[in-house]
């Protein structure tokens, strides 16, 4: 991984038409300003997780149903 | 209103009782309708059942079963795209995966599901803080939580 220094209000520029600026710092949080074409998408890493883990709990099905009354019940 | 689910067989609704999500839900981001379904022996589980397609349902848990003091922040632009006017009438569930060993259960703390009970307009969040896991197991405290109230 490259690893650039930067301080407040400077930039990165990716490619030829992505800019990444480091907009302020408030002890651990750092905002970040992004500008980048419509067609790049431009999303926290953990929304991809997120993501899949949407599609995994959307899998229920009938056994599994079954198989969470069950587990009420005991309790 | 009824539909047909795969889960539940018909089920009948009213129209106030529709959720908007107006993004969909990150992976199903075409599902914009959705209801919320309760049925007593899932308790303390709710259903979060899309309109849209109706195969899909989502089984939820209010996190506060799962983590006693569960806090979650909402920000501006939470604020502004819920037009939230009151947080008292916010509802927040998490989403529970139920994986084929349903031991292994977990519940999306991280990313809570949230309601503005005020229009029904609702949207999945991302918190920034890393007090919350995105697989939170929940066997454990479900044994621990009195189902029956």
């Amino acid at each position: 991984m490259l690893i650039l220094t930067r301080k407040i209000g400077q930039s990165l520029i990716i490619g030829d038409d992505i800019e990444i600026k480091v907009v302020s710092i408030d002890g651990e949080n750092i905002k970040i300003g992004i500008s980048a074409p419509k067609n790049v998408s431009v999303v926290r890493k953990e929304l991809l997780e997120v993501k899949d883990e949407n599609k995994k709990a959307a899998l229920i099905d009938k056994s599994s149903l079954k198989k969470l009354e069950k587990l009420i019940k005991k309790d | 209103m009824n539909i047909k689910t795969k889960n539940f067989g018909l089920v009948s609704y009213n129209e106030e009782d529709v959720l908007y999500f107006d993004d969909g839900i990150p992976g199903f981001e075409g599902l914009k309708s959705f209801i919320l379904l309760s049925v007593d022996e899932y308790t303390p589980f709710k259903w979060l059942q899309s309109l849209d397609d109706t195969d899909i349902a989502f089984v939820i848990i209010d996190p506060k079963v799962v983590v006693k003091d569960y806090k979650v922040e909402i920000n501006e632009e939470t604020v502004k795209l819920l037009d939230i006017k009151d947080l008292n009438h916010i509802l927040v569930f998490a989403i529970v995966v139920i994986p084929d060993e349903i031991e292994k259960m977990t519940a999306n703390l991280k990313a809570p599901i949230i309601i503005n009970a005020e229009n029904n307009k609702a949207m999945q969040i991302l918190l920034d803080n890393d007090e919350y896991m995105i697989k939170h197991p929940i066997l454990k405290e479900l044994k621990n939580a009195d189902t029956h109230s």
